[in-house]
C-alpha cells in the first residue's frame, strides 16, 4: 500500500534540479545525472506543473513486487537484504499545498500531466544507487495555459501510438483517486533483468492501441522467454532479445513483426520504410549502432512534419531524373523527425531522421550511429509490403489517365494536372501517401466534402466500401501544393495487404488490385465495373476518426 | 445521375466517367520496363528474404 503521502509545490521557483537530487540516489550520491529524469521533469515544466504528489511504495506493491523479487533474485540475496525503494511521482497542472490533498479527486483528468514509478537500488556488485524509471504515462506533449493562446497541441506534431491510460494516485492511506491521462507509456531497462529490448516491446505493446490489456512488464517477457535470471543472466550469459523470443511474446497480444534491415544505399530511405507504418498507427522499433560496437533499440511513436520542406520538389529540378516511378514522392519526404522514447534519455524525444541516414563525409569503416534496422509491428496476416501497393498504385494510375488521354477523352483538370506534372520537362513530383487502412475507419474518412463543397452520396459510400477487405493498403495521390496547402487528395488507391511479397510483378499488379478512385468515377478491378462519383475536386486526405488533437500548418 | 448526385451541392458533368467505363481491362494492363521489373523484383524480394532473417533486438547497452 503507498504510504508517506507528500505534496510537493513544483510551479515557479520550486527547482526540479533540487527535486530530482532528493529521489534520485544515483544523482544525490554524485556518481551519475539521472537524465531521463531531468527530460521527464523538463516535460512537466513545459506543461506548466504546479505540483507533485510523491507516494513511497510498499515491496508489495502490485504494479512493483515482480520487479523487486526479479533484482532479489539475480542478486542473489535474501529477502529484504538488497537495498530498494520505489516512490510514484504525480505530476498535476493544479496548485495544491498538503492540506490540499483531498480537493485531488475534484481535479478534472486533464490535469494530471504525468505519473511515474521510480526505483531506486544500490547494486551490492559495485555499491552504486542506480535510479530507473520502471514505468511512466506521460500526457501527449502541448501548450498549456498560455497566456495569450490558451492550451493548444504542438503545431506540426503527430503522435500516432498513443493511447488513453488507467492510472491511481493515493490521496491517504485508504483513498485512491482513479483518473486517465491520453499519452503515452515510458519505461527503462534496469541493465540487470531487462535490457534496452524489454523496454522498446513493453513501450511497444502497452502503447498498442489495439490492446486492450494491463501494463506488460519486463517480468512477463522475461517469463514468456523463460529467463529467470539464475541460471540464463542478462549482461552474463544472454544479450538482447532474439528474433524467434520477440516473435513469441508478440505473437501472445496477437502481433507480429516485419522487418528490414538497411545496408548501404537502403540506409537512405530507412525513413519512407518507418513513416508508411507509423501512419498506419502499427509500432515501429528502429535500431541502430553505436560506437560501443553494440545497437540500441528505440520505439518510434509518430512523427513531424515540415510542410514548407524544399527538398520533395526541387530534387526532381536539381539533380539526375530516374525513370517514371521517382516522379512520385511518398509524403515521407515531407517528415523531418520521428517521436520516439529512448529509455536512455527519456520520453518524446523528436529524432532527426537524417541523424541516422549515415553523414555524407564519413570516414570509411565508420558504422557507429547509424539506422541498422526496423522492426514493424503488424497485426497477423499484413504480409504485403507497402511499397508494392504504392509503386502499383503509380503505375495503375498513369496506365489509366495516359490510355483515357490516349482515347481522346475530356480529362478532369486534376487528371490533366497530374498527368502534365509526370510530363513536365523536368518532371514535377506527385505526393504518394500509403496507409494500412481498416475499411471502418475509411468509412468514416469518407464523410467530408471536396474542395467545391461535393460529398459522396450513401449510395456511393457503399459502391467504394464494398469490395473492401477489412484491412488494405490505401495510397492517396496528390500534388505537393494541394497536400501542404490543402491536405487534400486527388485520387486514392487500394491495394490488399494480405498476399506475399510479389515474385511477378508484370502480372500480379493487374491481377492485384483492389480499386481506384479518380475525380469524378471509380473503377473496380475485381468485377471490372466503373461507377460515377460526386466528388470531383480534391477531397480531405485520411485522418483516423479517433485521432487527438492536431495544427496543421 | 440524378439519384447518385443528391447528395452534391455542386452536380453537374463527370469529367472522365464515360471514357473509363469504356475502357477495357487489357487497356489498363500495366506495362513495365526491364527496368522497373528488376526494381520491383528486388525490392520485394529483400522483403521476403527479410522476413526470414535472425538478429538480436537491443544487444544490450549501457
Amino acid at each position: 500500500m503507498p504510504h508517506n503521502i507528500q505534496v510537493i509545490a513544483a510551479g515557479l521557483g520550486h527547482s526540479f534540479f533540487d527535486f530530482i537530487k532528493i529521489y534520485c540516489r544515483d544523482e544525490s550520491s554524485g556518481h551519475s545525472i539521472n537524465r531521463v529524469a531531468h527530460r521527464l521533469c523538463s516535460l512537466m515544466r513545459k506543461m506548466d506543473v504546479k505540483t507533485v504528489v510523491v507516494e513511497d511504495l510498499e515491496p508489495t506493491y502490485i504494479e512493483v513486487e515482480a520487479e523487486f523479487l526479479a533484482l532479489r533474485t539475480f542478486f542473489e540475496t535474501s529477502l529484504g537484504t538488497l537495498e530498494i525503494q520505489a516512490n510514484r511521482l504525480t505530476f498535476i497542472s493544479e496548485e495544491l499545498d498538503s492540506h490540499d490533498v483531498s480537493r485531488i479527486p475534484e481535479l478534472d483528468d486533464d490535469k494530471f500531466l504525468g505519473s511515474a514509478i521510480l526505483i531506486n537500488f544500490k547494486n551490492p556488485d559495485n555499491n552504486l544507487w542506480h535510479t530507473y524509471i520502471f514505468n511512466a504515462i506521460v500526457a501527449t506533449p502541448k501548450i498549456i495555459n498560455h497566456k495569450k493562446y490558451g492550451t493548444l497541441p504542438l503545431l506540426n506534431y503527430y503522435p500516432h501510438i498513443y493511447k488513453n491510460f488507467k492510472r491511481q494516485v493515493y490521496i491517504n492511506e485508504f483513498v485512491v483517486h482513479d483518473y486517465k491521462i491520453t499519452g503515452s507509456f515510458f519505461c527503462q531497462q534496469n541493465s540487470v533483468t531487462s535490457v534496452c529490448a524489454h523496454a522498446a516491446l513493453c513501450m511497444t505493446l502497452n502503447n498498442h492501441s489495439l490492446l486492450n490489456i494491463d501494463l506488460v512488464t519486463p517480468e512477463q517477457i522475461n517469463k514468456t522467454i523463460g529467463i529467470d535470471h539464475q541460471k540464463i543472466r542478462f549482461l552474463h550469459n544472454k544479450k538482447g532479445l532474439k528474433k524467434d523470443e520477440v516473435d513469441s511474446v508478440l505473437g501472445k497480444y496477437g502481433l507480429y513483426i516485419t522487418y528490414k534491415s538497411f545496408l548501404g544505399e537502403e540506409i537512405r530511405e530507412y525513413h519512407d520504410y518507418i513513416y508508411k507504418y507509423i501512419e498506419s498507427r502499427c509500432p515501429v522499433l528502429l535500431t541502430f549502432s553505436t560506437d560501443k560496437g553494440i545497437d540500441h533499440v528505440v520505439p518510434i511513436l509518430g512523427h513531424t512534419l515540415n510542410s514548407d520542406t524544399w527538398k520533395p520538389e526541387a530534387e526532381l529540378i536539381y539533380s539526375k531524373v530516374g525513370g517514371r516511378l521517382s516522379y512520385f514522392k511518398s509524403s515521407s519526404a515531407y517528415v523531418d523527425n520521428f517521436i520516439i522514447h529512448d529509455d536512455n534519455f527519456g520520453m518524446y524525444y523528436c529524432l532527426p531522421i537524417h541523424s541516422l541516414a549515415g553523414a555524407i563525409f564519413e570516414l570509411a569503416g565508420d558504422t557507429a550511429f547509424k539506422a541498422v534496422y526496423a522492426t514493424a509491428v503488424v497485426p497477423f496476416g499484413v504480409i504485403t509490403p507497402p511499397r508494392e501497393a504504392e509503386w502499383a498504385s503509380v503505375l495503375v494510375a498513369i496506365t489509366i489517365l495516359e490510355k483515357l488521354q490516349e482515347k481522346g477523352t475530356e480529362l478532369d483538370s486534376w487528371s490533366k494536372s497530374f498527368l502534365s506534372s509526370i510530363n513536365a520537362e523536368p518532371p514535377r513530383p506527385i505526393i504518394t501517401r500509403t496507409l494500412l487502412v481498416e475499411k471502418r475507419s475509411y468509412v468514416m474518412s469518407i464523410e467530408g466534402e471536396d474542395f467545391l463543397g461535393n460529398s459522396f452520396t450513401s449510395e456511393e459510400k457503399e459502391m467504394l466500401t464494398n469490395y473492401l477487405p477489412d484491412k488494405f493498403w490505401l495510397t492517396e495521390m496528390t500534388l505537393p501544393d494541394l497536400y501542404t496547402a490543402n491536405k487534400n487528395k486527388i485520387i486514392d488507391f487500394f491495394y490488399p495487404c494480405d498476399l506475399p511479397p510479389s515474385i511477378d510483378p508484370a502480372v500480379d499488379i493487374d491481377n492485384r488490385w483492389i480499386q481506384i478512385r479518380l475525380p469524378g468515377s471509380l473503377r473496380i478491378n475485381k468485377i471490372d465495373a466503373t461507377f460515377p462519383m460526386t466528388v470531383k475536386s480534391h477531397f480531405p486526405i485520411f485522418r483516423l476518426y479517433s485521432e487527438q488533437d492536431y495544427l496543421d500548418w | 445521375m440524378e439519384e447518385l448526385n443528391a447528395g452534391s451541392r455542386n452536380s453537374g458533368k463527370v469529367p472522365i466517367f464515360d471514357g473509363l467505363r469504356n475502357l477495357k481491362k487489357e487497356d489498363i494492363s500495366i506495362s513495365l520496363s526491364q527496368e522497373e521489373v528488376n526494381l520491383f523484383k528486388m525490392a520485394c524480394q529483400e522483403e521476403a528474404e527479410a522476413r526470414e532473417t535472425q538478429f538480436v533486438l537491443g544487444g544490450g547497452d549501457r
